[in-house]
């Protein structure tokens, strides 16, 4: 990929903020890709979507915020006040009054007056001017040569596009004041020559934001998709890609002002700016302090305040235009509110309101009765969205027997992920909290504990292995000594040992050479190789029980087949498995009980081998005849129509009621219960009447 | 390791050629003849004005100009200051230590008050604390560091006198002298870089700890301290130094106007008075010298990266 | 199913197509990534070709040679029977909207900013010129793919996945195309949604006689709407044929193991079916194996599959297959690789 440019790489789009206010925007931070974004939560499964950036609602996100509201409320006074300066002020900026120098403030000075009794507030107000004018001149010409240029050399690339990036590059690499003092040294002090030295040095800080976002904007699929459809190339430059960029134009140009003024300032500070005897902010600093430090430390106050106080503005509108126009959120993933989040996100928080009875434990049944290792009961998790608390998971109840692989399948929303991480609780809080329900591990409550008796559980009692295992596996550290860790943080045991440990699970687990793995971090791996190493990590200390969410979802078919094979092998050793996936295939071929969940509840369990025959619920047939369909020779034509209801959206009643062809008044009204009927349960108001059909 | 840094010099060095270049070019910036505006515009006298055209070898075509140049930089040589005619080179070598430590010292302020602000913050997102360290950083990133500076001067040096209002104490002569002279200015011109440093490492922390990884660490039964300090800092710290890198160039082009304020024989006041006496072999040689200043910290900066992310070693 | 007997030219042709990368690093470290390395691929009209292969098996890379959306370093490629190997610039636009593409993840293939009928009429660019015209044909689109004319005021994120999928297979067929690339079309979806769009891919081709190509990594789906397929390893076809010779007796190891390590969802059949599992991971394209390029993962390696490159075995049911078991190896002549056992003795 871009390694080669790895070292800087995500700078492109960082440079201006970094020029300008030494910030680098979240989510082009040179952290790994993938990793800085939070996902607690899945995508799709409880993070509020936020429209698309530059629609109507940016205003009213932008409104949202005070801070945005106040900052750009400031700045249009300021450049009210500058364009009627005769208007609003009493007095002429350059009129001496040798009597009254440093007067304090009184009706006719509102700021009192300087050292050659000339009125402060008109000097602002004419300061304003100069100041402003600087600013927004180097900016806007800045970004007129800027903007062709960057989006040129990101769009053509090649060549022209090296050509480009070395002279900015050069021009990046002169500190930013330095080089605006070197062009006025040259061209010779005044106010058009600031607005042109400073313009010389953002130019190459645009050009570099605007040609890398140019770049990521031309690698996503919708531009080949207008390229496939023989759109000319100025088009797709002007009417698919710069209107992708433009919201990060905004922002920048709205931080670069801030920049600019303060340069501006600083150039007029040392005389080199706006010349008498028309005021900057920058020049009366200067007077005041030549004159006044002494003996009127106050007259120091008001023009730097100024300064500041434009400054923090322009600085607060850019953040808000960036929150608003989601300028900096990771590209490919809808990024959840920040919320209050506190530190201990480490646990889930379980808010079960007064403390009701323990719901009726669903009675022991003769099949599945061997010794429970897990138990949950009426599990209900909230997630916090901007509408409001919404159910994400309903009174799920789940039971594990030692040794005993069960699956947790559904679609995606379903809450199935939820379900296995609120068992660890390692759900973010917010957005997510228990909000009613038992888990029991081996006798013991995990809603009641506190972090320092689950750590315990954790990783010792209970394994877990996620989705992808490249974000899940910390980049910086060698993953011998991640799995090593695990044993730490359980035995008293030397390091030596815990890294023999580790070399004999990674044994286990199939890799070869696992001393030089070891030594490996994880990019050094392939996903096959990373999925082992995550598993080698979840069982290094023996667990009863490994939670597997979507373990091999994302990973090539063959290398799935390995991942499967090895689990088929550790099963073996009697550990229970809470699998979850959303594949039945990956089901059938490993699991001994099946749960199927749709729209946060369990709607059947059953034995593997009888809910493959003989489904009770019209949505598992449906997803039997749905997988059948997509695998099959021409044939069976799509079973379930429509799609899983969004979260906070799930109708009233049976919740697959509208995909249902069943389903009766009934269905529409009342919410079925669960019912248990020999070793099988199943949420359906027909299920005793249908005959359904499983596979052959 | 090494072939990181071989390669990082590997694209600096055709880098220096094109600023140096650009830095060159400033003659062609100046209006009117050069050779007459250097000399001091219609008041030269014909004989300074030759001198001046000599010097710069005016007569020359550009290229070759450029040439003679970079041959005298090769050399060390910067030339002549147009007025005083003491080698800039000399100058530099002189001036150079004094800027060094004070943008040292700046640097220092600005990792001691930065990272310890952004960790607070990052570590308890809507917290009260994490609230009062936002509004303190969008401050200290808006208060212009001259205004901090004189505020500093009129505050600590004029009323309570507790430390000197200008002048500067090298370090090799007294290093109680120094730190009591650099303080003010290490704190003016470091204070913003702090406030960067330290929005920087709250988005990134808040960021890392709803990582994956971090979450893997949870459910390994890692404790809250593990998990932050093994775990979500140094991750959190990749952008973190990059955002301080960039700081130090702002440093360098602040340290030009704290230097004026507090009359520290820096390389800054030597650029000023550079610029406002029109001397250009000044003002290029200072200018080079800050590029190439920036250049080696942008080099600290990525060796410090292949220490924190193990990507970038092998790349 | 059998070809009937076309007197048209395949829709969409590549020949012996190649597509190499430079990747720079340190003097006398260059590596070339071989992608794609000699690539034939032919389509009829009104025909599906599956194109199969782990990622990493350049897949997609023929795909996009074939559309002309990028160039191959060496090869042809033929639309409908004519040479277009070298057109390029005004003339290579107009070209490409004979051959349309629909991407795996819908939303990151229409521009967030731009409304459905924004995107659909950048497609009808060209059939249609006035605004109006535009809409009508775009709201003509839209319900041939099932959805209502109603959406098309709306933007990606307002839509499902499943129902931006659908959009995106109108805006394919807005430029009229004979050919569309399916690059893995259903795998973000869902599992009840996946099962809805193959079927309107399906009618769609029976109304249109469009051609595909469909590309995946899963050989199940692939069969549900191909007629052909074609398998890819390291760049280069290992396997093709009619979609039922291939997939009742895979002839190539290879084909074998993809067929047997997709988990089917029947406990029982999945129980006693052979598993094949492949060991390690695909090898680097910049340094593919000697002589055969599966060798190394191959459980049924002989000495020769590392010296020369294996040649074709065509047999009567019309599955050609590069592999030495069935030229100098137990000769297995066309036999599935099956016949031969689940763990075979490896030693040769």
């Amino acid at each position: 990929m871009r390694d080669l440019t790895a070292p800087r790489a995500g700078d492109d789009v960082a440079s201006v903020s970094e020029a300008l206010i030494g910030e680098v925007p979240v989510g082009e931070v040179p952290v790994d890709e993938g990793q800085a974004t939070a996902a607690f939560v899945q995508p799709g499964q409880g993070a509020d979507e936020e429209a698309s950036p530059a629609s109507a609602g940016t205003w009213r996100r932008l409104a949202r915020q005070r801070g945005a509201v106040v900052a750009a409320g400031w700045l249009l006074l300021l450049v009210l006040a500058a364009t009627l300066a005769p208007w609003v002020t009493l007095h002429a900026p350059a009129a001496q009054d040798l009597l009254h120098s440093f007067g304090g403030p009184s009706a006719s000075h509102w700021l009192g007056t300087d050292d050659l009794g000339r009125d402060v507030f008109s000097r602002l107000v004419y300061g304003a001017r100069s100041s402003l004018q600087v600013s927004f001149e180097s900016v806007a010409l800045a970004l007129v040569l800027a903007i062709p240029v960057g989006l040129f050399a990101g769009y053509r690339g090649g060549q022209v596009d090296n050509i480009v990036m070395r002279f900015v590059d050069g021009g990046m690499s002169v500190p930013p004041l330095v080089l605006a003092l070197a062009v006025v040294a040259a061209l010779g002090p005044g106010a058009n020559n600031a607005s042109l030295a400073l313009a010389i040095v953002f130019m190459p800080a645009f050009t570099r934001l605007i040609r890398g976002q140019t770049l990521a904007v031309k690698e996503e699929t919708f531009v080949e998709a207008s390229r496939s459809l023989g759109t000319p190339p100025v088009l797709i430059v002007a009417r698919r890609v710069f209107p992708n960029v433009v919201s990060t134009i905004i922002v920048q140009a709205s931080l670069t002002l801030g920049g600019a003024l303060l340069a501006e300032a600083a150039l007029s500070f040392v005389g080199l700016g706006a010349q008498p005897p028309s005021p900057s902010w920058g020049s009366m600093l200067q007077q005041a302090y030549s004159t006044g430090l002494f003996t009127h430390a106050w007259s120091l106050v008001v023009p730097g305040a100024a300064i500041a106080a434009g400054v923090l503005a322009f600085n607060t509108l850019g953040d808000g235009l960036a929150a608003a126009l989601g300028v900096g959120r990771p590209s490919n993933g809808r990024r959840r509110r920040w919320g209050k989040s506190r530190l201990s996100r480490g646990l889930t928080r379980v808010d079960r309101g007064p403390v009701t009875a323990p719901p009726a434990p669903r009675s022991p049944d003769g099949d599945t009765s061997r010794d429970t290792l897990l138990s949950v009961e009426g599990l209900r998790v909230v997630l916090d969205t901007s509408a409001g608390p919404v159910p994400a998971v309903e009174d799920v109840s789940l039971r594990i027997g030692e040794g005993e692989i069960v699956a947790l399948v559904g679609e995606s929303g379903s809450g199935k992920s939820l379900t296995s991480m609120a068992i660890m609780r390692l759900l973010a809080s917010p957005p997510a909290a228990v909000a009613a329900g038992q888990v029991t591990f081996a006798g013991q409550d995990l809603l009641s504990m506190d972090l320092g008796e689950l750590r315990r559980i954790r990783g010792r009692d209970i394994g877990m292995v996620f989705q992808d295992p490249m974000s899940s596996l910390n980049p910086s550290i060698r993953v011998g000594e991640q799995i090593a860790e695990a044993v730490r943080l359980h035995e008293r045991v030397a390091r030596r040992t815990a890294r023999e440990r580790a070399v004999q699970m990674l044994v286990e687990v199939g890799i070869a050479d696992p001393a030089a793995r070891m030594r490996c971090y994880p990019h050094e791996l392939s996903g096959g190789m990373r999925q082992r190493v995550m598993i080698a990590m979840a069982l290094v200390c023996g667990p009863r029980l490994l939670i597997a969410d979507e373990p091999t979802t994302g990973l090539d078919v063959t290398v799935q087949a390995q991942i499967l094979e090895l689990l088929r092998r550790l099963r073996r050793e009697r550990m229970a498995v809470l699998f979850v996936t959303h594949d039945l295939g990956v089901v059938a071929d490993l699991c001994d009980r099946v749960a199927v969940m749709y729209a946060g509840q369990i709607v059947e369990e059953a034995p593997i081998d009888d809910l493959f025959a003989r489904p009770r619920h019209p949505y598992t047939e449906g997803l039997l005849r749905a997988s059948r369909s997509a695998q099959d020779a021409i044939g069976e034509s799509a079973a379930i129509t429509g799609s899983v209801p969004a979260l906070g959206r799930r109708p009233a009643g049976c919740h697959f009621h509208p995909r249902c062809q069943y389903a009766i008044d009934l269905c529409r009204t009342v919410d079925p219960p669960l019912v248990r009927e020999s070793g099988r349960y199943e949420r359906c108001h027909r299920a005793a009447e249908l005959t359904l059909r499983g596979v052959a | 390791m090494i072939r990181l840094v071989l390669r990082r010099l590997l694209v600096l060095l055709p880098m220096l050629f094109v600023v140096s270049f650009g830095v060159f070019l400033l003659v062609a910036l100046v209006p009117g003849d050069p050779a007459v505006t250097l000399a001091g515009g219609a008041s030269a006298t014909p004989e300074t004005i030759a001198n001046v055209r000599a010097q710069l070898r005016l007569d020359d075509p550009l290229l070759a100009q450029y040439w003679h140049w970079l041959a005298g930089i090769a050399r060390l040589d910067l030339g002549r200051s147009l007025f005083s005619g003491i080698p800039v080179a000399h100058e530099i070598a002189a001036r150079l230590p004094v800027t060094l430590s004070l943008v040292i010292a700046a640097t220092l302020v600005a990792v001691v008050i930065g990272v310890p602000l952004g960790a607070v913050s990052g570590l308890r997102p809507g917290s009260t604390a994490d609230a009062s360290a936002r509004v303190t950083s969008s401050l200290g990133l808006a208060v212009p560091n001259f205004w901090l500076a004189v505020i500093l001067v009129s505050l600590l040096a004029v009323r309570f006198q507790v430390f000197p209002p200008t002048g500067f104490t090298p370090i090799s002569s007294s290093f109680t002298g120094w730190v009591q002279t650099v303080t003010l200015p290490a704190v003016a011109l470091g204070l913003a870089p702090a406030a960067g440093v330290a929005r920087q490492l709250r988005r990134s922390l808040a960021e890392v700890l709803e990582s994956h990884y971090v979450r893997t660490a949870w459910a390994k039964g890692a404790g809250t301290t593990r998990v932050v300090v093994r775990h979500a800092l140094k991750n959190a710290a990749i952008p973190a130094v990059t955002v301080l890198g960039v700081q130090i160039g702002f440093m360098l082009g602040g340290a030009v106007i704290i230097e004026q304020i507090f009359s520290i024989p820096g390389l800054g006041t030597y650029m000023l008075q550079g610029i406002t006496g029109h001397d250009l072999p000044v003002v290029q040689g200072v200018t080079l010298v800050f590029v190439v200043f920036q250049m080696a910290m942008s080099l600290l900066v990525d060796l410090s990266y292949g220490y924190l992310n193990p990507k970038v070693r092998v790349a | 199913m059998n070809a009937p007997a076309y007197a048209a030219p395949p829709a969409a042709e590549i020949i012996d197509a190649q597509v190499h990368y430079t990747r720079r690093g340190w003097p006398g470290r260059t590596a070339t990534v071989r992608a794609v390395d000699g690539v034939s691929l032919s389509i009829m009209p009104a025909r599906t070709l599956g194109l199969v292969g782990e990622s990493g098996s350049g897949k997609s890379t023929a795909a996009r040679v074939l559309l002309r959306l990028l160039e191959p370093t060496s090869g042809r490629v033929l639309l409908n029977g004519h040479d277009v190997t070298a057109v390029h610039g005004r003339e290579l636009r107009a070209l490409r909207r004979q051959t349309q593409m629909v991407f795996q993840d819908p939303y990151s293939s229409f521009d967030p900013l731009a409304s459905l009928a924004d995107s659909l009429s950048e497609a009808l660019r060209g059939r249609a010129e006035r605004g109006a015209e535009r809409l009508a044909a775009a709201a003509e689109l839209m319900a041939q793919v099932g959805l209502s004319p109603s959406l098309l005021s709306r933007h990606p994120r307002e839509l499902s996945g499943g129902q931006l999928q659908r959009a995106a297979i109108a805006r394919a067929l807005a430029a009229a195309p004979s050919l569309v690339a399916l690059d893995e079309p259903v795998s973000s979806l869902d599992v009840s949604t996946q099962a809805q769009i193959v079927s309107l891919l399906h009618s769609l081709q029976a109304q249109t006689g469009l051609a595909y190509l469909f590309i995946s990594h899963d050989l199940s789906v692939v069969r549900r709407l191909s007629h052909d397929v074609a398998v890819l390893y390291l760049g280069r076809v290992v396997e093709s044929g009619p979609v039922s010779a291939v997939y009742e007796r895979p002839r190539h190891p290879y084909t074998a193991a993809l067929l047997s390590a997709v988990p089917i969802p029947d406990p029982a059949r999945q129980r006693s079916r052979p598993r094949i599992v492949l060991q390690g991971d695909i090898p680097s394209p910049s340094n593919p194996p000697s002589g055969c390029r599966f060798r190394t993962r191959c459980p049924w390696a002989m000495p020769v599959c590392a010296q020369t490159d294996p040649p074709a075995t065509t047999t009567e049911d019309g599955v050609t297959t590069y592999c030495h078991l069935h030229s100098d190896g137990p000769r297995l002549a066309g036999e599935s690789v099956l016949t031969l056992g689940d763990r075979p003795d490896t030693t040769a």
